[in-house]
Parts: structure tokens; C-alpha cells; sequence
């Protein structure tokens, strides 16, 4: 008998119920968590609406495994503010300042500013508790830091909008606060401060991250770098920081959401290294966020923008996907497989990915 | 009989890269799992992705069977073929056919020993993370297709963590690119499925693989110590410190025996009950201050002594040492079976009194190297297979190794995968819902079932039924 066998999964069953009223109704069912991510607003949607907002428990935690179970609905800053009392934390920060829950943030893609120094957000994920038609409860993945057993069917899900099915508990790999922080800004040309990435990039690394960012200013474009060590000692760091003129500043830039949602888009991906700087140039209007390591962006954009953006990004050797605000004209082609897995996942086809 | 096929195959790889005569099948009929034999139907070594492409093709129009093949070094029967498969194998496949350093991505066919690739790069300041024990004779194909680690994935993450793109041929012969050179998927990420599926669902031809910075200073701490339940809580508690080691490995007295008979002796002192071999790497102050706390915590932990190598050759010998271990088992047991299972960390000291529990139990000896620090236990059981009583013994002692693992919160294999050794297995891990639900992503990928049939999934062929296919053979042999 497997360990699963005997779990009773009440809450889950509440899903099961409400797919067996939507299939019975001939409807669709949408599956949200505080609704900041969706890519089209519900009114715009005829889909029957269930927030898993209020599923926000801690269900396990082990500070030293470094991880811990939560329920989807459980919002970023809640859990690390119980981690911190262990120092430890998800490293999930948006670059729109947001709190998101976690199976929101895990279900539309999201990653945050910290992906240089700590790695994609989707890489945490060890184990989920998902719910789909086809299947009824099912958990993906393991409770361990390492596991390769069956398919990783994890990633089906992350990413996926609840297309599949609906992630209902969450196993993340937490991080140790580490002791020694400092983070420093800087206000200059796209030109030259990405030549100060690279700098403080050759002098020590990784940075916990390094953002250049295009902040509102009417009138001229303003770019600002902000660079945060994470570390056990902080010397040589503090001297490859202010060697040039540096400003100490805590807390990473906010992007400010645009003032007409309706007509903006959001966009989240990542581009080679050697394209960070053409990216800066392409993004033409909208206020965005690119992390000078890892290359991931976040950002605002026209939504007569958006597909010539998103094309340029992939045919630059980058991933794009629009987090918010508008579906593409032409969304790319789905593979044959897609098609088998949604047949078999949701035979009926009642989930409208958010 | 071959319906053509076979002289299909011919023409597009040339005759002399199709074998059919059984002595050179023979030589494909295993793994590095010994356990089980089946010969292939035959062997196809094409040397590019359109040959791949195409063999895939006839293979498929064909209703045959195939699998993919790197060095054969998978230690749960991966690359053996079941079902009378033909093996394409992808040795010829070896380029290196760029490094970017600006972008810190090399781009590799599936051939490519995975130590040739940190070799290559070395000189540029780079290196390949995941680090198997075998990495100077596995490819980064079977890499990929395995999902494979090594000791310093503990920090820098297993394969799905270092493969950003790849080229990939589809069980019905269809070439697919997934992933790009960002790392970030447009939706689905395709390619982390793909990554650890076993050669169940495509074929890897290229792979753009990460380039990871060589840290700028290392430093290797060696404890021994004369309690292991004392040496597992030091694991554990460094990593609560806050500390993420490169690598954190751990051997105990059995092991330390064995490796003290092989080419690479430390001079451990006798009597020792466990070893930690503990690297921190980074920026040099980050480093002294990650071992100065490492050293710190293992005082607390009444560490018998503490070493720091001497000279870059004396460290080189501690990890030579170590990662010789499984081999050095031949120098005190005619024949080893090494499990692979993941507890968590916190749990490594039940889990070890578990392990001696069932070694009495079952009257078999049991070494234990592994890596502590991702709580990926690897129990070397061994036995004499001349003995039949003491080879089920050993199955047995197996088997309820793996039960402890999942009992304590953890899984059936961290990093050897499930092949043929643990279709069966995944039962104790998964719900038969939970199985189906696996089940439907290899049909989505492989509707026919011809990829690498008969692994991973519990539903595929037992061992009974394989012994009827006329050209496999089912029995026990010697350790690897």
C-alpha cells in the first residue's frame, strides 16, 4: 500500500464536487487564487469562478529538510514571514511588488527577481497535490530535496494555468536567510549600467540579484540598477560595489502598475545573456525589470505591442509568456501531446485555465 | 523475418553501423544493472539527427520497438532492451559542437562523455555541475534521459537544473526542439518532462547545456568519526546552519574498509564508524567563512578529527577515494547490489538503524556511501550470487530498504531512476491513480508504446513475462 492510500482529502473533494456540477451543467470552471495573474479578466470569461485564496495552511515544515508544505491559497509574504522566525525564506519577489499565493504564482509562471541568485522559482517545487478531472486527487513529485521516481509530472502543472488540473497543496524548497546583506542602486544610461552588472559580476558572485530597471519618469526614460549580496562575509563585495558612485538602498525598485490595465499587457520571461542590452533597446514603451544574470524580465507593455515583442523575444532565443491582460492573436501551435493530455486530464474538457 | 526494415536502416546508416550477429548483441544485452539480460533485436549507430531521424521513422511505420543508448551505465536497467527493441546507440554522436561563453552554454550531441564537457570548458574558467559517480564514461544523452546528479548536485542542482534546450526525435520519428537558450518555457516545460523520462518519450540528438562559473576558491573539510549516528547529525545540522555545501558525502565503517583496499587510500585510521567529506565553494571569504562554521558544527557533534588537505593532490585523492567506492565493494564481496533511496535529511539517523536493523535481519552485510546532504541514501548490499539463499536475501534487504525510505517521507530512487529494477516499486511511492495519471503523459507522448517499452511504469511486463521472449534471457549475474 502505497503512502498516499490512506490520506482522506477533504478539501479536495469540494473540487471533485464542484467538477461533477460543472460537468453535469455542460459549463466550464475557472480556478484562481487572488486573481492578480490572470490572463484575462472574469468578466471577460463565462467560466463558473472558485478562489482557493482562503486554502492558506501550513501543512508541514521541517526547517532542517529546508522544507516546507503549504496549501495553495498561502500567500508568499504570510509564509515567509513564519520561515523567517527560522531564518529562512522563499526567495519570491515580483517585480510589480505583488503578494501572490503560491499555486496562483506556480500555476501562471511566475518568477521573481531573485532567479540570478537562487534559481528559477519552478525548481523548488519537489512535491503537489493536484486535482484534475481525469484523475481525481493525485500528488506529483516527492517530499525530499531529490527524487526521480516516475515522471516529473510536477512540471505539467507549473506553468499550465490549471488547464490540467488544480494544485491544491504545495512542497517547496526553502533557502537560509544568509547573515550578511547589503544592496546598492545606481541611476545612469541603459549603456552603462549594464556594463556594471558586468562589473560587479567579474569582482564576485552570484549576487543575490542584479535589476536593471526602466522606471516611469515623463517625458525621458530613467534606468536604475539595483545589485543585493546575499552572503556569510561582505568585504570584497562592499569594495567591487562602491567603487563607483553608489547610493545604498534596501529595498529593490517597485514597478508601479499601469494607470489603464485595459489596455496594457504583462509579460514574464527570460532572454540569453548576450541579449539583455537589445531587449532594453526593443522594449519600447512600459516600465520592466530585466535580472542581469539569469536574463529574466518582467514587465509592462501596449497590448498593440505585445506580439511583436513576444516575437522578437523568441526569435532572439528567449521564453516569453503573457502573465496578464491579453491573449496572443496567434498563440503558438500546441503539440499533438498537449491534445492527448488534456483529453486525458479533463475529458470534459470544464477547466478554463486563469 | 524483417519486412524490409532492417536493410531501411542499412541504407540510411550504412551496413556496417546496423548489427544483428548475436556475439555483438550479447555485448547490449545488459547495463550496469545486472541483474537482467535481454537481447536486442538490433543495434543501430547512426551518427546525426536526420539518421535518427529517419531510423525512428522506419522503426515506428514498423510497429518495432526501440531505445536509445549512451554508455550504458544506468544502474536500473534503462538501457536494456525489453520486447526484442532495437538499441539505437548514440556513441557515434560525440561532438562538442559549440561553446558560448557569452551566453555560458556549450551545445553537445548525446554521445559526449559528461567529463569530456567540463574538460573542454575547464580552460575557460567554466565547468559541467552534475557529476555523477560514472561521469568519465556516461554521456550527457543518458544524462538527459536519466535526469542524472552526483555528489555536488546538492548545491548546483541535478541535469533538469543544467539542460536549457534540446533537439529531440518523438516516437514517431517527428523532430522537436523544446526549451530555448533562456531557460524559460513559453508554457508547459516540455522539456522538464522530457528530462528523467527514461528514453520513454523521445530521443535526445543535441543538447545546450549550462556552463557553470568555476567557483574562484574551494575549500574540503574530511571528519571522521568514531559515532555515525553522531556524524548524521552533523549532517543535518549543517545544513540547518544555513550552510549549503557543494557536496556533503558519508561513508561508513564498511565502506571506509573497502575504499582502504582500493588505488586511492587516505590512511583513515582503523575503527573509524563514519567519514564526511565536506566541500564549500564560492568567493573566498564566503569560503573560510562556510568552513570555519562547518568546523564549528562538527565539534559539536564529538568529531574524533578534523582534516584539511595539504595540497590540491591530497584533496583530489579524498574525492578519488570516494568516488571509487561502489568499484572498491569487488575488493571485499565476490558480487554488490546497490540500492538508491532519498529520506529526509533530518531523518538520516533512523534511517541508518533502520538499514543495520535489516542487515541483521537478513544475516547480509550492507556498506553505505552516499549523499548525506540531499538525504540520497545508497545501501551496497553485499553477496556471493553463487549463494541462491543469500541473493534472495539480498533482494529482500533491498526491498524493505526502499519500504524505510518511503515510510519516512522520501522516495524509491534519487538519481539511479526506475528501469526495470522498480516498476515494481513505484507501488509503494505512487496510487494506482496516481500511476495512471503517469501513464497517460508516455501515452501522450508515445500513443504506440514503442519507446523504451517495459520501463518505469508497473503495468509494463513483468520479469515472468519477459522470460518468454525468446531472445531474453532473465537471470542473475555478477555486480558491476
Amino acid at each position: 500500500m502505497s503512502a498516499a492510500a490512506s490520506i482522506s482529502w477533504k478539501k479536495e473533494q469540494t473540487l471533485l464536487d464542484l467538477f461533477r456540477q460543472t460537468e453535469q451543467q455542460g459549463g466550464k470552471l475557472r480556478i484562481e487564487g487572488l486573481g492578480h495573474r490572470l490572463l484575462i479578466p472574469n468578466s471577460e470569461s463565462g467560466a463558473e469562478k472558485y478562489s482557493l485564496a482562503s486554502w492558506d495552511s501550513l501543512l508541514s515544515y521541517h526547517p532542517a529538510d529546508l522544507v516546507v508544505s503549504v496549501e495553495a491559497g498561502m500567500r508568499v509574504k504570510t509564509l515567509n514571514a513564519i520561515l523567517r522566525e527560522h531564518d529562512q525564506w522563499i526567495p519570491l519577489t515580483v517585480a510589480d511588488g505583488q503578494d501572490d499565493t503560491l499555486g496562483g504564482a506556480l500555476s501562471a509562471g511566475v518568477d521573481g527577481i531573485w532567479r540570478g541568485g537562487y534559481g528559477p522559482l519552478r525548481d523548488r517545487v519537489l512535491g503537489l497535490v493536484v486535482v484534475s478531472p481525469g484523475f481525481g486527487v493525485i500528488r506529483a513529485g516527492a517530499g525530499v530535496v531529490k527524487n526521480v521516481a516516475g515522471y516529473n509530472l510536477p512540471r505539467l502543472f507549473l506553468g499550465s494555468r490549471g488547464n490540467l488540473g488544480v494544485i491544491t497543496q504545495i512542497t517547496l524548497k526553502v533557502s537560509p536567510i544568509l547573515p550578511e546583506q547589503r544592496s546598492w542602486m545606481w541611476t545612469d544610461s541603459p549603456a552603462n549600467l549594464t556594463a556594471k552588472a558586468r562589473q560587479l559580476i567579474s569582482q564576485a558572485r552570484p549576487w543575490a540579484a542584479i535589476m536593471l530597471v526602466r522606471e516611469p519618469n515623463p517625458g525621458e526614460e530613467r534606468y536604475k540598477l539595483w545589485a543585493a549580496w546575499h552572503g556569510m562575509a561582505m568585504d570584497h563585495v562592499v569594495s567591487a560595489a562602491t567603487k563607483e558612485e553608489a547610493q545604498e538602498e534596501k529595498n529593490p525598485p517597485v514597478l508601479p502598475q499601469p494607470q489603464d490595465p485595459s489596455s496594457w499587457a504583462t509579460l514574464k520571461g527570460a532572454v540569453p545573456l548576450t541579449r539583455i542590452e537589445d531587449l532594453v533597446a526593443t522594449w519600447k514603451d512600459g516600465e520592466f525589470a530585466v535580472e542581469c544574470q539569469s536574463g529574466d524580465f518582467f514587465g509592462f507593455v501596449p497590448r498593440s505591442s505585445v506580439k511583436s515583442l513576444v516575437e522578437w523575444i523568441r526569435f532572439n532565443g528567449g521564453g516569453v509568456r503573457v502573465l496578464q491582460g491579453s491573449r496572443l492573436d496567434q498563440p503558438p501551435k500546441l503539440p499533438d501531446y498537449w491534445a492527448r493530455l488534456k483529453t486525458a486530464y479533463d475529458p470534459m474538457g470544464i477547466l478554463e485555465g486563469g | 523475418m524483417t519486412d524490409g526494415w532492417i536493410d531501411q536502416i542499412r541504407e540510411v546508416v550504412g551496413a556496417d553501423y546496423v548489427l544483428t550477429d548475436p556475439m555483438d548483441l550479447l555485448a547490449y544485452s545488459e547495463d550496469a544493472y545486472t541483474l537482467y539480460r535481454a537481447n536486442p533485436r538490433a543495434v543501430v549507430l547512426p551518427t546525426s539527427t536526420d539518421q535518427v531521424r529517419r531510423v525512428v521513422s522506419i522503426l515506428s511505420t514498423h510497429n518495432i520497438p526501440f531505445l536509445p543508448r549512451g554508455a550504458g551505465t544506468s544502474l536500473s536497467g534503462g538501457a536494456t532492451p525489453l520486447e526484442n527493441s532495437v538499441i539505437i546507440h548514440l556513441s557515434r554522436m560525440n561532438r562538442i559542437v559549440e561553446i558560448d561563453v557569452n551566453n555560458q552554454i556549450a551545445v553537445v550531441e548525446p554521445g559526449v562523455i559528461n567529463q569530456a564537457i567540463t574538460k573542454a570548458v575547464s580552460p575557460l574558467g567554466y565547468f559541467y555541475a552534475p557529476d555523477p559517480s560514472s561521469q568519465q564514461s556516461c554521456t550527457i544523452g543518458g544524462n538527459f534521459a536519466e535526469n542524472s546528479g552526483g555528489p555536488h548536485c546538492l548545491k548546483y542542482g541535478v541535469t533538469l537544473n543544467h539542460v536549457v534546450m534540446a533537439e529531440v526525435i518523438l516516437a514517431n520519428g517527428e523532430k522537436t526542439i523544446l526549451g530555448n537558450l533562456a531557460g524559460e518555457p513559453d508554457d508547459v516545460d516540455w522539456l522538464g518532462v522530457m528530462i528523467g523520462s527514461e528514453g520513454t518519450f523521445g530521443i535526445a540528438t543535441k543538447l545546450w547545456i549550462k556552463l557553470t562559473p568555476r567557483p574562484r576558491s574551494t575549500e574540503t573539510v574530511l571528519a571522521l568519526f568514531d559515532d555515525i549516528t553522531e556524524a548524521s547529525q552533523a549532517v543535518s545540522d549543517i545544513v540547518a546552519q544555513g550552510i549549503i555545501p557543494a557536496a556533503l558525502e558519508m561513508m561508513d565503517t564498511l565502506a571506509i574498509k573497502a575504499v582502504e583496499l582500493g588505488p586511492y587510500r587516505v590512511g583513515y585510521p582503523k575503527n573509524l564508524a563514519a567519514v564526511l567529506l565536506i566541500e564549500v565553494d564560492g568567493e573566498a571569504q564566503e569560503v573560510s567563512a562556510m568552513a570555519q562554521r562547518v568546523q564549528k558544527v562538527l565539534q559539536n557533534h564529538q568529531v574524533r578529527e578534523v582534516r584539511l588537505p595539504s595540497c590540491d593532490e591530497e584533496k583530489a585523492r579524498w574525492w578519488a577515494n570516494r568516488k571509487t567506492a561502489f568499484g572498491a565493494m569487488g575488493l571485499i564481496s565476490p558480487q554488490y547490489y546497490v540500492q538508491d533511496g532519498v529520506i529526509p535529511r533530518s531523518r538520516l539517523p533512523e534511517a541508518l538503524a533502520k538499514i543495520r536493523d535489516i542487515a541483521e535481519t537478513y544475516d547480509v552485510a550492507i556498506a553505505n556511501v552516499f549523499h548525506a546532504g540531499d538525504g540520497n541514501l545508497h545501501p551496497l548490499l553485499l553477496y556471493d550470487g553463487h549463494d541462491s539463499d543469500m541473493v534472495k536475501r539480498v533482494v529482500q534487504a533491498g526491498s524493505d530498504i526502499l519500504s524505510v525510505c518511503v515510510n519516512l517521507g522520501g522516495s524509491i530512487t534519487g538519481e539511479h531512476g526506475v528501469g526495470i529494477e522498480k516498476r515494481d516499486d513505484m507501488l509503494r511511492q505512487f496510487t494506482a491513480q496516481e500511476i495512471a495519471a503517469q501513464e497517460a503523459l508516455k501515452q501522450a507522448f508515445d500513443p504506440a508504446g514503442l519507446l523504451n517499452p517495459g520501463k518505469l511504469l508497473p503495468s509494463a511486463p513483468t520479469c515472468h513475462e519477459l522470460s518468454a521472449t525468446p531472445s531474453a534471457t532473465v537471470e542473475p549475474k555478477r555486480g558491476a
